[in-house]
């Protein structure tokens, strides 16, 4: 009897992940604004500066063949750009909880027979799910940036893709506990989401030809410093070495990085949550 | 406190269609993009009608200067272009094929806009070119009788490193290693006459030469062992050239279906090197 029911509780928590994962996906894909963004996203920084900086970052240079690293510049950025799509999407879905907390939703779940965590889980399921949905939509212009893909690839792309989204959405949530209006959120597209992107490697390759002195000559050591500690570095690196098979740090880092993030962002998300 | 359990509802208003239309038109828009040309490489030779194409000035069988027999690559090139209704214009390069650095070649894009003539596939000609798929595998190959093995030779070897870009201080060591006696000598015939005279027990060269070389003396043409590694021979093309790499790709295909590259590699004697 008892044993079931637990089952039916568990049962029971599980159908409320559904329900709240199914409402942050529905309501994503009603989203026009986010789907726009999504959408553009890719055209514009693959389709235009992919194409526009590409002849700057070819391998030759006005009559000298330079030894460069192998990868065009439409495919070094095109990782970059999925982690992109992935990065505002996961962050914009968080600003959901801010709209549940301004309309009552919120209340109404909480109060309900739910597990607070459950809420939370369901929330950051749906927003994972929406900015893998996003990322994909970047795979799409694989063709266009001369992304040779092959079933294994995608497979592993869409798994990093899923953790990556789980702990970006996870920030998301920690970020959005601390914001009273949407109108404050919007400055993490600014002072967060582009700051992350633009430091971590992802429109400019630190040369792992290059030992770090050399590098320190290419670059002012502290913008190499704040490439190796941006933990998205590592992120877009993972999906360098998935999708264009050329990583700039040892492949596994990625992947270590990836995963305490996911981790450790959830942790984070659950005490967080546990203010509103 | 304990809570109460949550009761799924029995019926539930599943996402319609509907929701997904704009998901769908979204990924047609970014499929569609992927068919517009991200480079003008193919639009420049169509607009000129003419392919120029690097080459060392000779590096046989693929390139002989014979202008019964111009040599494999010529030929392939030279169906290639009448194909796409081209003119095929031959850049000679004698650094080409002389030394294994590319950046000693000082080829750019003004003189050619492929190379060819034995541009084998490995990561450093691929960190500065783009290559189409291979039709060809070289490496370095030793000729002697049927019955004789690479090991169990102990007489001295004939050595022609002749125009090839294969790693000769390997093969230097690997024979010293062996304490094999070196007889180097200045042709490919010189190999085969220094074999039916007993000069040396074994003939050592780059693949294609030795198999174009050795074709109908009797004796037995092999690649030699590791860690001597067979190397792909494509076409080089300069980085973010996709146009012209696709469509040459798409004629390649044609006529490797079409058995021309078959014909071909027989007519040179070359069939055993032959990538399929």
């Amino acid at each position: 009897m008892a044993m079931k029911e637990t089952t039916s509780a568990i049962f029971g928590q599980m159908y409320g992940v559904y329900a709240i994962w199914l409402r942050e996906v529905t309501r994503a894909l009603r989203d026009t604004g986010q789907l726009i963004g999504g959408v553009s996203r890719p055209l514009l920084w693959v389709v235009i500066l992919g194409i526009g900086l590409n002849p700057y970052f070819r391998g030759e240079v006005y009559g000298e063949v330079r030894f460069v690293v192998p990868y065009t510049y439409l495919q070094f950025i095109f990782p970059a750009v999925v982690v992109l799509n992935i990065l505002y999407t996961s962050i914009q879905s968080a600003v959901s909880l801010i709209w549940d907390r301004e309309f009552g939703f919120l209340r109404e779940v909480l109060v309900s027979p739910m597990a607070r965590n459950m809420v939370l889980l369901g929330k950051i399921l749906g927003g994972a799910t929406t900015a893998v949905v996003h990322g994909c939509m970047v795979l799409a212009l694989a063709r266009f940036a001369g992304v040779a893909l092959t079933w294994v690839d995608v497979f592993q792309a869409l798994m990093l893709m899923f953790v990556l989204a789980f702990g970006l959405t996870s920030f998301g949530i920690v970020l959005a506990v601390h914001v009273r209006g949407f109108e404050s959120f919007g400055v993490f597209s600014n002072a967060v989401i582009l700051p992350l992107y633009f430091t971590a490697s992802s429109i400019f390759p630190l040369d792992p030809a290059l030992t770090r002195a050399q590098m320190l000559v290419a670059y002012p050591e502290w913008l190499v410093l704040i490439v190796e500690l941006n933990p998205l570095t590592y992120a877009i690196d993972a999906m360098r070495g998935i999708l264009i098979d050329f990583n700039q740090f040892d492949p596994v880092l990625g992947l270590q990085v990836v995963g305490i993030m996911m981790v450790s962002l959830f942790a984070l998300a659950l005490l967080a949550f546990r203010k509103v | 406190m304990a809570r109460a359990s949550i009761v799924p509802p029995k019926r539930h208003s599943s996402v319609s269609a509907r929701t997904f239309l704009p998901l769908a038109v979204i990924f047609a828009v970014l499929i569609g993009a992927t068919f517009l040309p991200p480079d003008s490489s193919l639009s420049e030779v169509d607009r000129t009608g003419r392919l120029s194409v690097c080459m060392p000035d000779a590096y046989p069988p693929l390139v002989t200067g014979d202008p019964d027999q111009p040599g494999f690559d010529v030929e392939l090139l030279q169906a290639i272009t009448d194909r796409l209704g081209w003119r095929l214009n031959i850049v000679s390069n004698t650094a080409m094929g002389r030394n294994f650095n590319p950046r000693t070649w000082r080829i750019n894009r003004a003189q050619c806009q492929m190379l060819a003539g034995g541009i084998a596939l490995n990561p450093t000609t691929k960190s500065f070119l783009d290559t189409s798929n291979p039709y060809l595998e070289t490496g370095w190959a030793f000729a002697a009788a049927p019955d004789i093995t690479f090991k169990e030779i102990e007489g001295p070897v004939g050595v022609f490193v002749g125009l090839t870009g294969l790693d000769r201080i390997a093969l230097g060591q690997f024979l010293r290693e062996r304490d094999v006696a070196v007889v180097i000598v200045d042709s490919a015939n010189a190999l085969v006459s220094g074999l039916e005279d007993g000069a040396f027990l074994a003939a050592i060269t780059e693949a294609l030469l030795a198999e174009h070389t050795f074709v109908g003396t009797g004796y037995a043409i092999d690649f030699m062992p590791p860690p001597f590694e067979q190397l792909p021979l494509g076409l080089g093309f300069w980085k973010g050239d996709l146009t012209l790499k696709r469509k040459i790709e798409v004629v390649l295909d044609e006529l490797r279906a079409e058995q021309f590259i078959d014909a071909l590699a027989s007519e040179y004697g070359i069939t055993d090197a032959l990538q399929h």
